[in-house]
């Protein structure tokens, strides 16, 4: 059957008709590292053009390669791998392979997963603010009631809590019930405070890696978007239906199953080019266009063309 | 507790268990058992289709103490542990393609010498030809809608002669409109083109709408 050349993350071997390793090259760690993604490519290697010098007729090479050779046959076969596979010594395969992982784990950092665990966070706080604010305001309610109806944030409810000394309807309020509740209201609005650092802190990591993206959605829509998605790499490359659906995909499963009116949006109807649209399911694929775009952009790192796609897509509108 | 039909499996009032490799290390929150000197761990069907087939009755699945098992979508690493404790003096390939989950997993291999972590889409196996080697059993439970050609693709690579596969299906990754019942007949249609089928189960009520198909590599 003539030669067998056989790479695995141990090196390069090369066996003869017999079966038996007449030849072998193995990797140094730098080297492992260095081929990994040229094997992941199916791109040759130096190591294995140097044991191909070695042999003449007909080489069975086990596994893939994108370019064909002269004189070299590519195989899948199972036997074959079963009877090269490196199990034999299993623990420098397993250790060179972790080590592969270790690098891919790296690798796979990137700024878009911070964007996300910050999006999530404010959309928490967002959350728990309003419930705590209700709280709060059932107590004012029983203090200063003729306030409540111009109430709206935390710190105007600490201005309430903080002026009077007494309650306005009259009520035996004490000092001590006053101000648990005052201390609540600073909780409140700190934590009010810290939602806005967090959304200045997504729109600068969003302008530095997805500006377009920034641009078209606004940060925090933007930031939503790209969770929804999984990552930046998923919202750019899924088609702009997909992502005029993000965030749909209860009634959209509910019009699959039952019949249901199909959604025409997401949470883009957020957007204020929706939500002031005459039509907005027309708009709502425009702008979903223009947002896959802008995706595709900021991941394949084009220029910051923001501005002509907000104006396109107005231009496209009328 | 008692050894089952599943080697290295254990049962006791119809919980199933597998021997610890790490012991004093639960991996997702299952409880530990101590038992003639050894460590158990409980393996939740509710959490593993593995453990909820053999509960369903699926016969031995070809994993033994020291086979080569290739797990296509390992996720953070749930039922690898329990494959794991089984094949001990085996290896499991476990491969998985979202970055997010593949930290765990990394993790998890570290404390385990058996799990080898890859990450990569099962779709391109080429990707990963050079770094596993060919398997007593290929295991895939990857909710996508063309899972059983990526089931063929592996399989076809890497199990060898006489070796068992086992694909989980869920049916509404599939094809979210259609009756799961027929969804499942057109994946048991497709792998006997290329497979002997040896079981199906469907895993009700530990998993919705969910199979598993256990075949035998055709070639002899
Ligand atoms: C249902 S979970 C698996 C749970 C796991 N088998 C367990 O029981 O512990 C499916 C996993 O497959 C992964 N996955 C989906 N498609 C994949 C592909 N093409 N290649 C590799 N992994 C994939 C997903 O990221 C997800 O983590």
């Amino acid at each position: 059957m003539g030669y067998v050349l056989y790479t695995n993350t141990l090196g390069v071997f090369l066996y003869n008709d017999k079966g038996e390793l007449a030849a072998s090259r193995g990797f140094s760690d730098k080297e492992r590292q260095e081929y990994e993604p040229l094997l992941r490519r199916g791109e040759w290697i130096k190591p294995e053009e140097e044991l191909l010098k070695g042999t003449d007729g007909r080489v069975i090479f086990l596994g893939f390669k994108k370019a064909k050779r002269e004189n070299i046959v590519l195989s899948q076969d199972v036997d074959k791998l079963a009877r090269f596979t490196a199990v034999r010594d299993r623990e420098k395969f397993r250790a060179a392979n972790q080590a592969i992982s270790a690098n891919d784990v790296r690798l796979s950092f990137s700024e878009d997963i911070v964007v996300m665990h910050t999006i999530r966070t404010i959309d928490e706080l967002e959350h728990v603010t309003n419930a705590m604010l209700m709280r709060v305001m059932d107590f004012v309610k029983l203090y200063a009631p003729e306030a409540v109806s111009y109430l709206d944030e935390p710190s105007a409810v600490l201005g309430i809590l903080e002026k009077g000394a007494a309650s306005t309807i009259g009520y035996p309020i004490s000092e001590e019930h006053k101000r648990v509740f005052q201390e609540l209201a600073r909780g409140l609005a700190a934590l009010n405070r810290e939602k806005e650092k967090l959304e200045k802190h997504v729109e600068a990591t969003m302008k530095r890696i997805c500006p377009n993206l920034l641009g078209v959605a606004g940060a925090l829509l933007g930031a939503r978007l790209i969770a929804l998605a999984g990552s930046l790499k998923q919202l750019a490359t899924m088609p702009y239906t997909t992502v005029q659906l993000l965030g749909a995909e209860q009634a959209l499963f509910r019009h699959i199953k039952k019949g249901s009116k199909c959604p025409k949006h997401g949470i883009i109807l957020a957007h204020p080019f929706v939500q002031t649209a005459k039509s907005r399911g027309k708009a709502a694929r425009l702008l979903a266009e223009k947002l896959s775009h802008a995706a595709r952009l900021d991941y394949f790192k084009g220029p910051d063309m923001s501005e002509k796609l907000l104006r396109d897509m107005e231009a496209r509108l009328k | 507790m008692k050894a089952g039909r599943h080697p290295g499996v254990f049962e006791d009032n119809r919980r199933l268990y597998t021997q610890n490799l790490a012991p004093g290390i639960a991996v997702y929150g299952e409880p530990l058992v101590k038992e003639g000197g050894k460590e158990f761990r409980e393996w939740n069907p509710f959490r593993s289709k593995l453990a909820s087939s053999i509960l369903k009755g699926i016969p031995p699945v070809g994993i033994n103490r020291d086979s080569i098992v290739l797990y296509l979508g390992a996720a953070t690493g749930t039922t690898v542990s329990h494959v794991s404790d089984i094949c001990s003096e085996g290896i499991v390939f476990a491969v998985e393609f979202s970055p997010e989950v593949f930290t765990e997993l990394f993790l998890l291999a570290k404390r385990r010498p058996n799990i080898v972590p890859i990450l990569a889409d099962a779709a391109h196996p080429e990707a990963y030809y050079h770094r596993v080697a060919a398997a007593d059993v290929v295991y895939q439970d990857i909710a996508q809608r063309n899972q059983v050609e990526i089931f063929v693709k592996n399989a076809t690579l890497f199990l060898k002669r006489r070796g068992k596969a086992i694909l989980c299906v869920k049916s509404r990754s599939i094809d979210v409109a259609q009756q799961p019942a027929k969804v499942f007949g057109e994946v048991r249609e497709a792998l006997t083109s290329n497979f002997r089928l040896l079981d199906y189960k469907t895993l009700a009520p530990f998993q919705k709408d969910h199979a598993v198909f256990l075949v035998e590599n055709r070639k002899l």
